[in-house]
């Protein structure tokens, strides 16, 4: 009985604030949001390759990583967050943008991103990369903040869904998708079968220290980087381009 | 040039900048009743013709916006506050169009709700169990309809114009294909879409909450979801390769495989009629037209993998089972077939194979046996002429029966039908090369084998995750017989003087049952998210039955004088229960698993000729674990150790006298214990992918205790008699490494490897026990650079020292270098011509032993040309061997017995292909439109 008391004596004190806290909502601009990466493993995979059949077997059919977005006004550092024991069963697996950094400026548009490609680290500074974000009337609820859809093309042919809220004003979001009025809590590329979906918002105060910008890595912009994997990967057919979205989002 | 152009670039983007009016737009948010400014709402800027976003803000604490530099052309404002009706308007900006909006005037969504009562009919619908399913081909479309319009189409499901989807009355909050949330995709952006005719089936269901899918507890959170199910990709068609050669001194080689598929059956055979050594599909061929090996392995967590497949298939090794000696003429052929039905969660497969070959050559043995006073040296040669006649006949059944369960059936079955013929002179010498024995000796045999093996798995997740059951159970039962005549006629010398002859005359016949059964049940226990119990239990039998029966010739000429000395029968049954636990635990970095089994194994061995028997019993154990650390997922350290128990074979034990070749007579031993050996290896490997840099290393060490060794006895006749004995203190020790890198600027890929081998071998030489300490290292470097579609060139060396040391004689060694060159190139020419060539020349260092030369030089090459668009057919010229000097070599120094072994092979031919590649695909059925 006592809780329920308690709560009720809470809820009847403060319901004259709660009350004008709807009317003038409260708009977050510093924070953590957790998002849960979902690749979809059977997607990459031939039907007519026995390997891959057992495969198929053997892994599950999606596996799910956590990351953690740390955001103060137009600073945002993305970063890998709790581990899933799960993933360490996945046989055969050969993690790709598992251990990416990535700190952004949204007010210059600028980034610094640490990739770890196959055997190097890498350490990207570059201007942000600009999404002509096509802003649609849909809407969802992402862990309590209603969103608005938006489409996108980038890198010439990978499709991007992505939604926004408009209660947090720190317009980031998770990897380098950014350049929405507000944060990004979901995206989705449906035809690489990945999402990123915000699992959990703490509004919390942020020190500066939590927005490390990363320092370790070979240094690297986009270009360099394109041109350097272009380069070591010219035998590898379809897997090249696979890989190249991966990476280079 | 390119400078004047940058310039002129430059000016005039200056100059755009400078001069060019921009609008500009200005204005406040405020809430329609309390008309309280509304601050941080977002204002966008859209382009009209596309919706996409141009330039966005936010409302300052006062409420107010503004957009300067703007560009002229036709907007969409949209202004959105949380909770509160999106504000819409259009804005069509002229060059220097200043607008001031004004107040923009927002309302809660919660009172135009108030004003519209929105009301809905809904449809009534049964629903039975928890899920509606509809199958889409029953409902009428347009062609290239999308999905939203098929599912318009559905009893109970609306989709309003904005492509909100309401089933049985409520909202659908996921739309799921093929379990992937779908998100529709917007064909201004997005080509490939899902259309209507690509739907196999819709299901609505309640969806629980991914909490209660996780904990199993239900919290009643649901969502309406709808899941659509694809059609699978629907194809059929065929393709297939055509191979005739002919060559030079009577040489053929040809092939015909072929394939047809349609949906998920696939239906293959193939044919193979060949004189040149290949016997059946290789392992390219066998994924494409057979039953791969991978759809043979079976995993899961307890168990890790194993390996279902039909038996040990000698039909086909990865090359075919030819093993190079002799002469083989082959005809050989196979049919495949399987299907996949119900989603994929029924498998069935079958497969049929036969060959017949027919193998003849010659093989000349010689042999240093090291003894502790003296040394002989045998020559053997032996002529043969072998036929085989092989069916195997195989097929699984694989049934998903829901989630959590799952059965496989597999079953094979085979015969085996042998004629051997043989003919052997040998010649035994002693040390000062005084002729000791000298011989010859016929055999001719004729044997049957019939197998039948089966296995049956059940495997079950329980509710609990990570809980999970599994029962094996296998059979195998195999038959053999035997009927054959021995004729060896052998003299003994002494001081080069013949002093006696004997003569073996007999009519042998060799009956062989064992059947054996296994059954095992394993029960794994989560103990958290990371680590797990795993328990086992099982029991399992081996029966073994030989029947060796041998009758001498008869003063009357027929083989009726029954010979006790090699003839007996023996019954040998093993039967063991086995127990066990294991821990496993899997991390980020590191996997750690140890446990064992304990088996309870007793042996009933009757003499059925002398009608006595005996039982004994052993505690076997079955230790193992494995830790592996991973840096990285490229570079890795693993430690394992595994404790292996081998029982002793129905020949090893059986106590009778064999004299398949009378100077050599082995004897069983009825005493034998079970061998256990203990393996440790230590792995590393650190592969870089981008620099082209790979470590490979490993070392192992081997120990056995009550290794089924040998005792061995040679008499001053050089007869030998030999059996095998349990002997401690065998172990052996292998390290290697591998290196590679690329070397960048000549872009030349360069692979280092080098190899330690030690082992210490113990038998029993006339009653002395005799330690071989056997050490062998090499060094090897492979150069390799290609260019794509241009040329790929490799050049290969090795070089291995070999030294071996009999206890028994320390003054007699043998060591000898071996060296291999292996140059090999492909170039691809103009009008598809290509253009092969590979190189091997062994050097093979004399051992004293054998003073005679095996070092060859074996060099093939093709050229080839393709036709057509696709390369279909192709028109080769091969030569094999140039040189005309291959010939079979095998040396062996891991005893006191020293062998060399050199046989006829196939040797210099040329051969002229045609090879037809031929494909007919009938795809994309799914894009015809429904009628």
């Amino acid at each position: 009985m006592k809780p329920i008391l308690f709560i009720c004596f809470i809820f009847f004190t403060l319901s004259p604030f709660l009350k004008t806290a709807a009317q003038n909502t409260v708009f977050l601009s510093e924070g953590k949001i957790e998002f849960e990466k979902k690749m979809n493993l059977y997607s990459q995979m031939d039907e007519e390759n026995s390997w891959d059949e057992l495969r198929k077997k053997v892994q599950p059919k999606f596996k799910t990583s956590y990351f953690d977005l740390v955001f103060k006004n137009k600073k945002t550092l993305y970063m890998p967050g709790k581990e899933n024991p799960e993933n360490n069963k996945i046989m055969w697996d050969q993690p790709i943008a598992e251990d990416n950094v990535v700190y952004s400026e949204l007010d210059s548009s600028r980034s610094i991103s640490q990739k770890k490609i196959f055997e190097d680290l890498f350490l990207i500074a570059d201007s942000m990369r600009q999404i002509k974000w096509k802003i649609t009337d849909e809407t969802r609820n992402i862990v309590g903040f209603q969103c608005r859809r938006a489409n996108a093309i980038i890198m010439d042919s990978v499709y991007v869904v992505a939604f926004y809220t408009d209660e947090i004003v720190t317009n980031g979001g998770p990897e380098s998708f950014s350049g929405l009025p507000g944060m990004i809590l979901g995206v989705s590329l449906p035809h690489q079968h990945v999402t990123w979906f915000a699992t959990k918002v703490s509004a919390k105060e942020v020190g500066v220290q939590e927005l490390k910008v990363p320092v370790k890595g070979k240094k690297a912009n986009y270009k360099t980087l394109m041109v350097l994997l272009n380069d070591r990967m010219k035998e590898w057919g379809k897997y090249k381009q696979r890989y190249l979205e991966a990476v280079m989002l | 040039m390119r400078k004047i152009l940058f310039s002129l670039i430059l000016l005039q983007a200056i100059a755009s900048i400078s001069f060019a009016q921009k609008a500009t737009v200005d204005g406040s948010v405020t809430d329609t009743s309390s008309r309280e400014n509304l601050t941080n709402a977002i204002v966008s800027l859209l382009r009209s013709k596309d919706s996409i976003l141009y330039k966005f803000t936010r409302s300052s604490a006062q409420g107010k916006f503004s957009f300067h530099g703007l560009d002229s052309g036709k907007f969409i404002l949209l202004v959105t506050y949380p909770k509160y009706a999106d504000y819409i308007e259009q804005l069509n900006l002229t060059a220097n169009s200043v607008i001031d909006l004004g107040k923009v005037v927002m309302t809660l969504k919660a009172k135009l709700l108030q004003e519209v009562v929105v009301k809905q009919k809904i449809s009534a619908i049964k629903i039975k169990g928890d899920t509606t399913e509809f199958t889409a081909d029953s409902f009428h479309v347009q062609p290239n309809a999308t999905v939203e319009d098929l599912l318009k189409k559905l009893p109970g499901i609306q989709v309003d114009k904005d492509g909100k989807i309401t089933a049985q009355g409520e909202k659908v909050q996921k739309v799921l294909v093929d379990g992937e949330e779908f998100f529709g995709d917007d064909p201004t952006l997005v080509t490939q879409n899902l259309r209507a005719d690509m739907v196999d089936k819709v299901q609505v269901f309640d969806k629980k909450s991914d909490q209660a899918a996780f904990t199993g507890i239900d919290d009643g959170e649901k969502t309406k979801t709808i899941n659509i199910k694809l059609k699978d990709s629907k194809k059929n068609g065929y393709f297939g390769k055509v191979n005739a050669g002919g060559g030079t001194g009577g040489y053929y080689e040809n092939q015909l495989m072929y394939n047809y598929f349609k949906n998920k059956k696939k239906f293959s055979v193939y044919g193979i009629l060949s004189n040149t050594g290949k016997t059946g599909m290789n392992w390219e061929e066998r994924n494409k037209y057979g039953e791969s090996f991978a759809s043979n392995l079976d995993y899961d967590e307890a168990n890790g993998f194993s390996y279902s497949g039909g038996g040990n298939d000698e039909l086909e090794g990865w090359n075919g089972q030819y093993n190079g000696q002799g002469y083989p003429t082959v005809k050989s052929g196979g049919l495949h077939y399987n299907d996949k039905w119900n989603s994929d969660k029924q498998t069935v497969n079958g497969n049929y194979k036969i060959m017949q070959m027919n193998v003849n050559g010659e093989n000349n043995t010689n042999t240093q046996t090291i003894l502790p006073d003296t040394l002989y040296y045998n020559k053997k040669r032996e002529t043969f002429n072998n036929q085989i006649l092989r069916n195997r006949l195989n097929g699984s059944y694989e049934f998903q029966i829901d989630s959590t369960s799952s059965i496989k059936i597999s079953a094979d079955g085979g015969t085996d039908h042998k004629i051997t013929d043989s003919h052997f002179l040998s010649e035994a010498l002693a040390a000062d090369s005084a002729l000791v024995n000298s011989g010859k000796r016929d055999i001719a045999t004729t044997s049957d084998t019939r197998s039948i093996n089966s296995r049956i798995l059940w495997k079950k997740k329980l509710p609990k995750k990570g809980r999970t059951v599994s029962i094996s159970m296998s059979e195998n039962y195999q038959n053999s017989t035997s009927n054959g005549f021995l004729y060896a006629d052998n003299e003994f010398y002494k001081g080069g003087v013949p002093f006696q002859q004997q003569i073996t005359d007999q009519y042998k016949q060799h009956n062989n049952e064992n059947f054996a059964f296994d059954s095992k049940i394993t029960y794994s226990e989560p103990l958290s998210s990371i680590s797990s119990l795993i328990v086992n239990y099982g029991v399992n039998f081996d029966n073994n039955n030989s029947n060796r029966t041998s009758y001498n010739k008869s003063a009357s000429g027929k083989y009726t004088d029954y010979d006790s000395l090699y003839s007996n029968e023996y019954r040998f049954n093993v039967f063991t229960h086995k127990a066990g636990l294991a821990y496993n635990i899997v991390k980020k970095k590191i996997r750690f698993n140890a446990g064992s089994n304990i088996g309870f194994t007793n042996f009933t061995q009757t003499d059925l000729r002398v009608d006595t028997s005996a039982n004994r019993n052993f505690i076997n154990w079955f230790p193992r674990a494995s830790l592996t650390f991973s840096f990285n997922s490229m570079r890795r350290l693993s430690l394992d150790y595994n404790g292996q128990t081998t029982q002793p074979t129905i020949q090893q034990i059986q106590p009778t006298r064999t004299n398949d070749d009378p100077l050599n007579i082995s004897i069983g031993n009825p005493n034998l214990k079970p061998q256990f050996s203990n393996d440790f290896s230590l792995n590393f490997n650190d592969y870089k992918v981008l620099s082209e840099r790979n470590i490979y290393a490993s070392i192992s060490y081997n120990i056995v205790n009550n290794q089924i060794s040998s005792r061995n006895a040679v008499d001053s006749n050089g007869k030998r008699v030999y059996q095998s004995v349990n002997l401690n203190g065998n172990n052996s020790i292998n390290a290697w490494l591998y290196y590679g890198f690329k070397w960048k600027k000549p872009a030349i890929n360069i692979n280092l490897n080098g190899s330690i081998n030690h082992s210490n071998n113990s038998s029993i030489v006339n009653n002395i026990l005799n330690k071989t300490d056997n050490n062998s290292y090499t060094l090897g470097l492979q150069l390799y650079k290609s260019k794509e579609k241009k040329y790929e060139m490799q050049l290969g060396y090795n070089a291995t020292y070999t030294n071996s040391i009999s206890s028994v004689q320390t003054a007699v060694s043998t060591h000898y270098w071996t060296y291999n060159i292996q140059p090999s190139f492909d170039v691809y020419l103009p009008l598809k011509f290509q253009v092969h060539s590979d190189f091997d020349y062994a050097f093979r260092q004399k051992i004293s032993a054998f003073d005679f030369n095996t070092n060859a030089a074996i060099w093939n090459a093709w050229i080839g040309k393709k036709f057509f668009k696709k390369d279909d057919l192709l028109i080769k010229v091969s030569g094999f061997d140039l040189l005309n000097q291959n010939i079979g070599f095998m040396r062996n120094v891991q005893s006191n017995f020293i062998t060399q072994n050199t046989y006829s092979t196939i040797q210099r031919y040329f051969l002229f292909s045609i090879v037809w590649n031929f494909t007919k695909t009938g795809g994309a059925a799914a894009a015809t439109p429904i009628k």
